[in-house]
């Protein structure tokens, strides 16, 4: 027991921090960690760790955490497996947890393995949904064979249920003022297992994707400086961000940041115009949340059209010019 | 250094699309050809270098069915010492906890000595990334993911840059150590014939359960805390509805659609 939580199957997540904001990702799981908690009477935790990280206890709890453990000490202020892992596992053996949620992101995907070797248990890499049922178990879905096939995997007998979730799939949730505490808890550091030397900034254009409310992608289909300027004016009459699939980024178009779907961003925009795109379930994957999908492709037998709302046949060198003409001209009148 | 690398066989991509159901509802993936993951060959270029840089061995370890042989050749073409295929009837099913197990099992009883594991960052079929942290835990070793660049120096001293999201980390340890490694670490080279005809007489050497002093309750389907529930193809749920007319007219009548009008506001 910690403090004096119940032992209920409570849900945690792990809070994880990039220049002492909680990363989007922490958010989105507390706020789906708060709808699944609310169906069954449970308690949402966050895992708070790092080094003087107490004042981010509030954004936590108003993001729908009803506790906050945190956890505080010099030699955890940067992410490290040979600490983070065993502290967090001494945390679930006292706190017993139902389940436990990480974001799959480089740190996440990284310790969250760890941790559910540690404890004997079962983790889920790379959940797209997760569902709780009556009897507490978690059904955690994944894309298999690069989303051709989604499986829903589940912990029968072991707990916690630990599985990594993909970044933008949940809504984060903002509410106001909400009351939770924070229980203050001594981590006990064992011997560390490497020296880290340090981290080097890399200052990235932060991407404007995952919170676009349009995106314009290309493909492979759209190959020319001249095609891709077309894209980008697009994008910048709908006030949108611009992405694309692999080949664009294989081909110096785009850049990581900016690669949409599989082992890309997952992004869930208004409106998503897919331009020289074939339609690839690996690329699929990271728009199926999209509202509304338009496809301009200059084959009509692409898959693409079959995974849109709206299809537009054509070569993307004649659609593109008409489509910003008509923008532009709807923003006049 | 005695170097072991952890390489998986999957599903050739271009073949995803003829897995099936069967009637059962378990998956048809008989006759699908098998690759070596393509990040594990980076795994075991880097391992290569380091051997010739350094002296030592470099040793495959793959848990796989009997149809991975094949493929481990080409490990050997490559220039690996020697591999193992950990192959038994009770490993199938097997999720990254089990997995993991039987690799620490294998590098336990044939490697005890060893100084550093390599894996690769994920696998393509299933792409979890697990199975080097786990191995590494099993072990009792420290792990790091995602590295880029490692630079072996004296004593078994390392020098590890990994990405994250903002950024890299750059860290020192002394072996030994489980390392995950992306494809920007290094090219793998392409063995040549000469390399394929003088690694005929390396060995391949298959464990099962038997000889690798695990429990079957900890390998397998049995030893895996995870359980796939279902199966399923996702649902089409768009419209596919195809405009007609000229570009213009297709163009306008996009621009009246609900969810896009509403947009372009
Ligand atoms: C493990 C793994 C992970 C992957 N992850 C991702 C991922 O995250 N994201 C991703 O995108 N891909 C991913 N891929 C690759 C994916 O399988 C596809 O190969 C890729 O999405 C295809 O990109 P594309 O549609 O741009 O290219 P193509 O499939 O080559 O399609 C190009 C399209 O452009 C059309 N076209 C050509 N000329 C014109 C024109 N003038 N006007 C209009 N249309 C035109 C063509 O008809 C065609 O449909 C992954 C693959 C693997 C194996
Ligand atoms: N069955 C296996 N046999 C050998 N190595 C494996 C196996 N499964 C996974 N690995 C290693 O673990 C890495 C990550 O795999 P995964 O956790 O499946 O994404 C792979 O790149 C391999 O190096």
């Amino acid at each position: 027991m910690i403090g004096d939580i119940e032992e209920k199957e409570n849900l945690w997540i792990f809070v994880e921090l990039y220049k002492s904001e909680p990363k989007q990702v922490s958010l989105e799981l507390i706020a789906k960690g708060r709808i699944l908690a609310d169906k069954f009477g449970l308690c949402v935790c966050a895992l708070l760790i790092g080094d003087d990280v107490k004042n981010i206890s509030p954004v936590l709890i108003n993001a729908g955490a009803d506790t906050v453990f945190l956890l505080e000490h010099p030699l955890l202020r940067q992410y490290r497996s040979d600490f983070y892992a065993p502290v967090i596992l001494d945390l679930i053996r006292k706190g017993k947890p139902g389940a436990v949620f990480f974001g799959a992101t480089p740190t996440g995907r990284d310790l969250a393995p760890a941790v559910a070797a540690l404890a004997g248990t079962g983790c889920t890499a790379g959940c797209i949904d997760l569902e709780l049922t009556e009897n507490g178990a978690l059904l955690q879905t994944v894309p298999a064979f690069g989303g051709r096939m989604m499986a829903v995997i589940v912990t029968p007998e072991q707990r916690p249920q630990i599985a990594t979730v993909r970044p933008g799939v949940f809504q984060q949730a903002g509410f106001s003022e909400r009351d939770g505490r924070v229980v203050d808890i001594l981590p006990e550091l064992p011997q560390a297992k490497f020296d880290l030397v340090e981290f080097v900034e890399e200052s990235l254009q932060p991407s404007l994707l995952p919170s676009a409310r349009v995106v314009v992608a290309g493909g492979a289909g759209v190959d020319s400086r001249e095609g891709w300027e077309l894209l980008r004016e697009l994008t910048g009459a709908l006030q949108g961000a611009l992405g694309g699939s692999r080949p664009a980024l294989d081909n110096g178009w785009i850049q990581e940041s900016q690669m949409i779907g599989h082992s890309g961003s997952t992004i869930r925009p208004d409106l998503y115009i897919a331009v020289g795109i074939s339609g690839d379930v690996l690329h699929m994957v990271g728009v199926q949340d999209a509202k509304v999908i338009v496809a301009v492709n200059s084959n009509s037998r692409a898959p693409i059209f079959s995974r849109s709302d709206y299809g537009i046949v054509g070569d993307y060198r004649e659609v593109i010019p008409v489509m910003i003409d008509a923008v532009k001209k709807k923003q006049r009148s | 250094m005695q170097v072991a690398v952890c390489v998986k066989m999957v599903p050739v991509p271009g073949q995803w699309s003829q897995i099936a159901f069967r009637d059962d509802g378990s998956l048809q993936r008989e006759g699908i050809e098998l690759i070596i993951n393509p990040v594990d060959r980076n795994a075991l270029e880097e391992a290569l270098k380091i051997r010739q840089a350094q002296g030592g061995t470099v040793t495959v370890f793959s848990m796989g069915p009997p149809s991975c042989l094949e493929h481990l050749r080409e490990t050997l073409a490559m220039g690996a010492d020697r591999a193992f295929l950990l192959s038994d009837r009770n490993f199938a099913g097997a999720d990254t906890l089990a997995t993991s197990k039987v690799l620490a099992a294998g590098i336990r009883k044939e490697m005890p000595d060893y100084d550093l594991i390599l894996c690769g960052s994920a696998s393509i079929d299933s792409g979890t990334t697990q199975v080097g942290p786990q191995l590494a835990v099993h072990l009792g070793t420290a792990h790091l993911t995602e590295a880029f660049s490692i630079s072996a120096g004296e004593q078994n001293y390392l020098q590890v840059k990994t990405s994250a999201s903002h950024g890299h980390y750059v860290t020192n340890l002394k072996t030994p150590a489980v390392i995950s490694v992306t494809q920007q670490l290094n090219k793998p080279r392409i063995p040549t014939l000469f390399d394929i005809m003088t690694s005929c007489n390396k060995e391949i050497i298959i464990l099962s359960l038997t000889e690798l002093n695990l429990p079957k309750s900890e390998s397998g389907l049995e030893g895996s805390p995870t359980k796939v529930q279902e199966l399923f193809f996702p649902p089409a749920k768009r419209q596919a509805r195809i405009l007609e007319g000229s570009i213009e007219d297709r163009v306008e009548e996009l621009f009246k659609q609900p969810g896009v009008a509403g947009v372009l506001r």
